[in-house]
């Protein structure tokens, strides 16, 4: 066998099995060998069947609330088109869906998709990212008052902001809720989303949550690193100094409850 | 149990299992001991990546349990050029875990930068066992360790192969110095997808380069066995197992089961019966040998 007629025959029988124009698909068969038990035919589609199969089963993992919204059908349609469009370029299945929402919006079939899939996909996306120590109740209790407007703020790698609005984060909870799926989160109504949404892991679990623009523009300071007295200061511009550390204490009491801060 | 033919390259881990998502907790917080499983199995893919709750289940089980890395990317045949970000990844997940050692699949799975997540057959000739050899030897070296090989479930051969699949496999892990990873269902899939002799599979495998058994189950698609991992050990899998210890001598042996995985519990069942069907085998072994 000719050197280049390995990588050749590699590009036909890729080409066969996903679709993707990277060799001669219909001479594929001409490579294979048929059989009274299978053609050679029947043999190339056991690859493509099981490739196809793969692809709408990752993307359907990472983005469950997207394939509810659409049904299997048109799903695995769109997971295809998709894969055609954006193939992988990564070894890893997790990274498959990286494009999946830009993609959407440029198919342009459902205006609520994209963004349910931005939130999906940062979803998965901080479940694998670094741990760190968090900010704990216990080391705030021990803090004197006058220690609090030095105390350093910073949030967790494993966050992203998404810039959904309050009817996306209801369509997710009812795609969840109609899926019959247990996965914790969120919110009771209404829901708040004029700062768009925020997604982090604590521990095992993911969450997210609707964020209003004060408290959306106050974590974009906290993710830069900032301090609990800057905080208050940035509330306290045209309000009253007391409202603003309230605010302020029950940002950083529910921040730290979440496990957003770390130590 | 020791092996009368032990493998002088890889150490008898016993008898293992392919570690699930579905079971993190379960083997996190009830730590089953080395009597239930002596081992684990973690797919090399799912814990590349910097923290979360995938490494920190690998942390807590590598204190319990020896680990091997299985990966799926590493696309040792193919004509694209190795990952060398891959390779970089997979070596640093080595280093933290230190793992028994490290396997992936003889088949490739690239082609034009793109990749299609399976694991394609190669055709047998010698222009491939040439180019397979030199990968081989080059991610030996990257990983500064010896690295098995699978072999694959096959639904189709190629007009242009020379060689039988495991002739292929047996020259490869000579002239590469690497071990090979024998998954007795593949050879079992294999055999009757292309109305091969499955004992014969087995005779032209060398001993002394197989360091692990891959056990698992498969399902029927018409007239074709297709390797899904969803089911129990069947009986004839049983059956060629027990010849490949006969044959081999004791491997460190693992359960896998990927989809539709039952409660641990089955698992462990499973577990049991091959080290049952080992036992049995042994002891023929050597009354034969008497």
């Amino acid at each position: 066998m000719p050197p280049d007629a390995l990588a050749r025959l590699q590009s036909d029988l890729f080409a066969a099995i996903t679709g993707l124009a990277v060799g001669d698909a219909a001479r594929a068969v001409d490579h294979v060998v048929g059989d009274a038990r299978a053609s050679a035919e029947r043999r190339l589609q056991v690859y493509a069947t099981m490739y196809r199969l793969r692809v709408i089963e990752a993307l359907e993992s990472q983005f469950p609330r997207v394939a509810h919204v659409l049904g299997p059908d048109a799903f695995g349609a769109a997971a295809l088109a998709f894969v055609a469009d954006v193939p992988s370029r990564h070894p890893s299945l997790r990274e498959l869906g990286r494009g999946f929402a830009a993609w959407l919006a440029r198919e342009g079939r459902d205006a609520r998709l994209p963004p349910l899939a931005r939130l999906e996909w940062a979803r998965a996306d901080v479940f694998d990212l670094a741990d760190q120590p968090a900010l704990v109740v216990d080391a705030l209790r021990v803090l004197p008052p006058d220690r609090f407007a030095e105390l350093p703020l910073r949030l967790i790698d494993a966050h992203r902001f998404v810039d959904v609005d309050a009817a996306t984060l209801d369509l997710w909870r009812r795609a969840r809720d109609n899926a019959g799926d247990e996965t914790s989160d969120p919110p009771s109504d209404p829901i708040e989303a004029s700062g768009g949404a925020l997604v982090w892991r604590q521990d095992v679990s993911v969450h997210h949550r609707g964020l209003s623009a004060l408290e959306r523009a106050a974590l974009d300071a906290v993710a830069a690193g900032t301090t609990f007295g800057a905080i208050c200061e940035r509330l306290a511009g045209g309000r009253d100094d007391e409202a603003a550390a309230t605010q302020a204490f029950t940002w950083l009491s529910s921040w730290v409850l979440d496990g957003l801060l770390t130590a | 149990m020791p092996s009368p033919h032990p493998s002088p390259l890889f150490p008898d881990l016993g008898f293992g299992l392919g570690l699930r998502r579905e079971h993190y907790q379960h083997v996190v917080e009830q730590r089953p001991g080395p009597a239930a499983v002596g081992w684990f199995e973690v797919i090399s893919e799912n814990f590349m990546m910097p923290g979360g709750n995938p490494r920190r289940v690998l942390e807590r089980v590598r204190r319990d349990h020896p680990v091997v890395l299985h990966g799926v990317s590493l696309s040792i045949g193919s004509t694209e050029p190795l990952d060398g970000r891959y390779l970089d990844d997979l070596a640093a997940l080595a280093r933290d875990v230190e793992p028994a050692w490290v396997s992936d699949h003889l088949c490739w799975g690239t082609a034009h930068g793109t990749n299609a997540h399976d694991l394609l057959p190669l055709p047998y000739t010698e222009t491939t066992l040439a180019h397979v050899a030199e990968r081989v030897q080059a991610v030996q070296e990257r990983l500064g360790r010896r690295i098995l090989l699978e072999n694959p479930s096959s639904y189709l051969s190629f007009q242009a192969s020379e060689l039988g699949e495991a002739e292929f496999l047996a020259e490869l892990a000579r002239r590469a110095d690497c071990g090979i990873l024998l998954d007795v269902n593949n050879v079992f899939v294999s055999a009757h997808n292309q109305g091969l002799d499955a004992r014969a599979y087995l005779a032209a495998i060398p001993p002394e380069r197989v360091g692990q058994i891959h056990l698992a189950g498969h399902s029927a698609d018409g007239e074709l066995l297709i390797d899904t991992h969803d089911a129990a050990v069947c009986d004839e899998v049983w059956a060629l197992f027990a010849h490949a210890v006969r044959r081999f001598g004791v491997r460190s042996t693992m359960i896998e089961w990927d989809a539709h995985v039952p409660p641990f519990e089955a698992l462990i069942a499973e577990l049991d019966r091959a080290r049952q069907v080992a036992a049995r085998a042994v002891a023929e072994a050597g009354r034969d040998a008497a």
